[in-house]
């Protein structure tokens, strides 16, 4: 078995890896920026939230008319 | 006379892999892995051309508390004139005898492809366990959470989460490169970017 080491160190930060790595404060945002908007546009798209809103309400509907 | 110039750190982790496209994911998959364990890749590729590359990798080397040595490529290089590459087993050689004579620690890592192949490429590593990521990404995550465990549970990065966070770095990657008009993602300008992109989609905090 591969052998394996207990790591203690501090947790990293933005600030550290940017120094680390030499980004100017402009460039860190930019890239920041980059990450959230593929975030945001990789969450669920405004046409798959309005067929799951339809679906819910075809439930809800469904539910109402079983009562 | 050698003197070692760079600061020695403890999160630092020399990245001793190909770099070439066909690594490519493997090459993403290694510095989203060691960011989410709070480790910091350092590559060759930081170091510019020029005189003196030799001693600037051993300062490389000897400033990192770890290193991971890649030995998965083994076949030989089809560019004129044919060759194998020798750069990742002479590296491997740099790093044991840091952590040999070295008063700093240093602790190295052999990854591969290919069960027990080590044996025969690199009879010297006898009694030595590479780990075996099977050229996967998700054998490269699993190995390396395998390799640098945090003490506390809470704290551990799962598979399932870098994953994620290697799926959202690998897509960033083209963009990245674009950005800094590199010819290949195995550039310094286009690793370092990575790292700090790396750093954000794992949730690194901006400051303590």
């Amino acid at each position: 078995m591969a052998h394996s080491v207990i790591i203690t160190t501090p947790r990293l930060t933005l600030d550290e890896l940017g120094e680390q790595y030499g980004l100017s404060k402009a460039e860190q945002e930019s890239l920041i920026r980059l990450v959230r908007e593929k975030r945001s546009n990789g969450q669920t798209s405004p046409a798959q939230k309005s067929a799951s809103l339809r679906r819910t309400e075809r439930r809800t509907e469904a539910r109402r008319k079983t009562n | 006379m050698y003197v070692q110039t760079a600061e020695y750190s403890e999160k630092s982790v020399f990245l001793n892999i190909p770099y070439d496209d066909r690594f490519r994911r493997l090459y993403i998959a290694y510095i989203t892995g060691l960011i989410h364990l709070d480790l910091k890749p350092r590559a060759t590729i930081e170091i510019p051309g020029g005189k003196n590359r030799l001693d600037k990798i051993l300062d490389l080397i000897r400033s990192c508390c770890y290193s991971i040595h890649d030995l998965s490529r083994v076949q030989l290089d089809r560019t004129p004139p044919v060759t194998p590459r020798f750069n990742m087993p002479f590296e491997l050689g740099l790093a044991v005898a840091s952590a040999k004579l070295d008063t700093t620690p240093h602790d190295w890592f052999v990854f591969e492809t290919v069960q027990r192949r080590t044996s025969k490429s690199l009879s010297d590593l006898s009694g030595v366990d590479p780990n075996i990521h099977r050229g996967t990404v998700a054998g490269v995550m699993r190995e390396l959470c395998n390799s640098f465990v945090r003490q506390s549970q809470s704290e551990r990065a799962t598979v399932a989460e870098m994953m994620r966070t290697y799926r959202a770095v690998s897509s960033l990657a083209m963009e990245i490169q674009r950005r800094t008009r590199a010819q290949s993602l195995f550039e310094a300008s286009t690793f370092r970017r990575i790292c700090f992109v790396a750093g954000e989609a794992a949730g690194v905090p901006p400051s303590r």
